[in-house]
């Protein structure tokens, strides 16, 4: 048997990725296969004695609850310890479950979504051109949704590369129309924040490790669409470059 | 409106609301050339409220230039209490951040609640680096 849950977190995290896109058949797609996989171990087992350290956990933070004992968290941490040690429930056994259990509730989350988003609402009747500019878009350096909403845009990606590795002096040459506002963040920060505005556009970007998240603004022109959507290619590529 | 004590986030929306009546109704501006931004931090300040794309200078009416670059950054701070000076020398720091390296102006606007009147005031300042 496979001892490594590593792919179990990767899959988690992917799966979190994609319903923060609005990508649910990637969602699905990686849940439902690692899924598959982990059901070849005997991951009943591994769900029971996630099950079992749940309970345990429940009833020690009752316990806690009801004496009003001081230090709650640590107390409770230290009889759950005890008591696992005693009913020699295996910790190994325990993060597959725990991470198999949430693993299915994220996939339950998604097929909730996946059916919300597929009803009819007023949306639906709403302004029809709004609704086409609303996308998902996949290259090889990244994958990228679109919404558009009466005043702005807002745009999701998940790139190739960390926010540390971004590099906005190219940008600036290949947006030279534009001027850039450009937080100095200090080193250990895994995140950034820049503003870059011109004649006819204001967009904030904000990065956090492989995520970017962008608002664009724009006077509501018949060329808005190109203008933007060359906007947003344009930081993408050169971002993940 | 006039006698209720608001939060601050209900004093922001009435003062953001009355903005952007006064760019619509006042100014004759569409709705499509105005922006209400997401606020972000960014070295200790949030962005500011709105950007505005006057492409036909009509603010001109109000203000003192005749034309301006673009966008024109906008910040409101509403106050239906007690007037905070802090909260106008804040909006104006922000609009400083906005504006900087740049030859573009800013507008502040500050709408404050008239008691004695049942009424709001309404303020435009206009802000160079």
């Amino acid at each position: 048997m496979e001892k490594d849950p590593a792919f179990l977190i990767r899959a988690i995290n992917e799966v979190k990725e994609s319903i923060w896109l609005g990508d649910y058949a990637k969602a699905i797609e990686t849940a439902d296969s690692n899924l598959d996989v982990a059901k070849r171990f005997e991951f009943i087992e591994f769900e029971n004695t996630a099950n079992e350290v749940r309970q345990i956990l429940r009833q020690f933070r009752k316990e806690a609850k009801q004496k009003n004992m001081k230090n709650r968290r640590f107390w409770v941490a230290e009889q759950v310890s005890k008591s696992i040690e005693e009913k020699k429930l295996d910790s190994q056994k325990n993060l597959f479950g725990s991470l198999l259990i949430y693993l299915y509730d994220l996939r339950e989350a998604i097929a909730y979504l996946s059916e919300i988003k597929s009803q009819t609402t007023m949306e639906t009747y709403a302004d029809k051109t709004q609704q086409e500019d609303d996308s998902l878009q996949r290259t090889d350096r990244c994958r990228y949704s679109i919404k558009r909403f009466p005043e702005r845009w807002e745009v999701r990606s998940i790139l190739d590369k960390d926010v540390l590795q971004w590099n906005t002096e190219i940008l600036r040459k290949e947006l030279p129309d534009f001027v850039f506002s450009i937080e100095e963040a200090p080193k250990e920060r895994r995140s950034t924040t820049f503003e870059i505005y011109s004649r006819e556009m204001y967009a904030q970007v904000v990065g956090q490790d492989n995520q970017v998240e962008m608002s664009i603004y724009t006077p509501g022109t018949p060329d808005a669409r190109t203008r933007v959507r060359k906007v947003i290619e344009t930081i993408l590529n050169t971002l993940g470059q | 409106m006039i006698e209720k004590f608001f939060s601050g986030d209900v004093s922001g929306d009435i003062g953001e609301a009355l903005f952007a009546y006064f760019l619509i109704n006042v100014i004759n501006l569409m709705p499509s050339q105005i922006g209400h931004t997401k606020p972000v931090k960014r070295s200790g300040y949030l962005t500011t409220d709105f950007v505005v794309w006057d492409n036909l200078y009509r603010l001109t009416s109000v203000l003192q230039k005749s034309n301006y670059g673009l966008p024109l950054f906008a910040e409101v701070k509403a106050f239906t209490s007690q007037i905070d000076p802090s909260r106008i020398g804040h909006g104006l720091a922000q609009l400083k951040m906005a504006i900087a390296n740049s030859t573009l102006i800013g507008l502040l606007f500050l709408v404050i609640r008239n008691q004695q009147q049942q009424r709001y005031d309404a303020y435009l300042i206009e802000v160079e680096r």
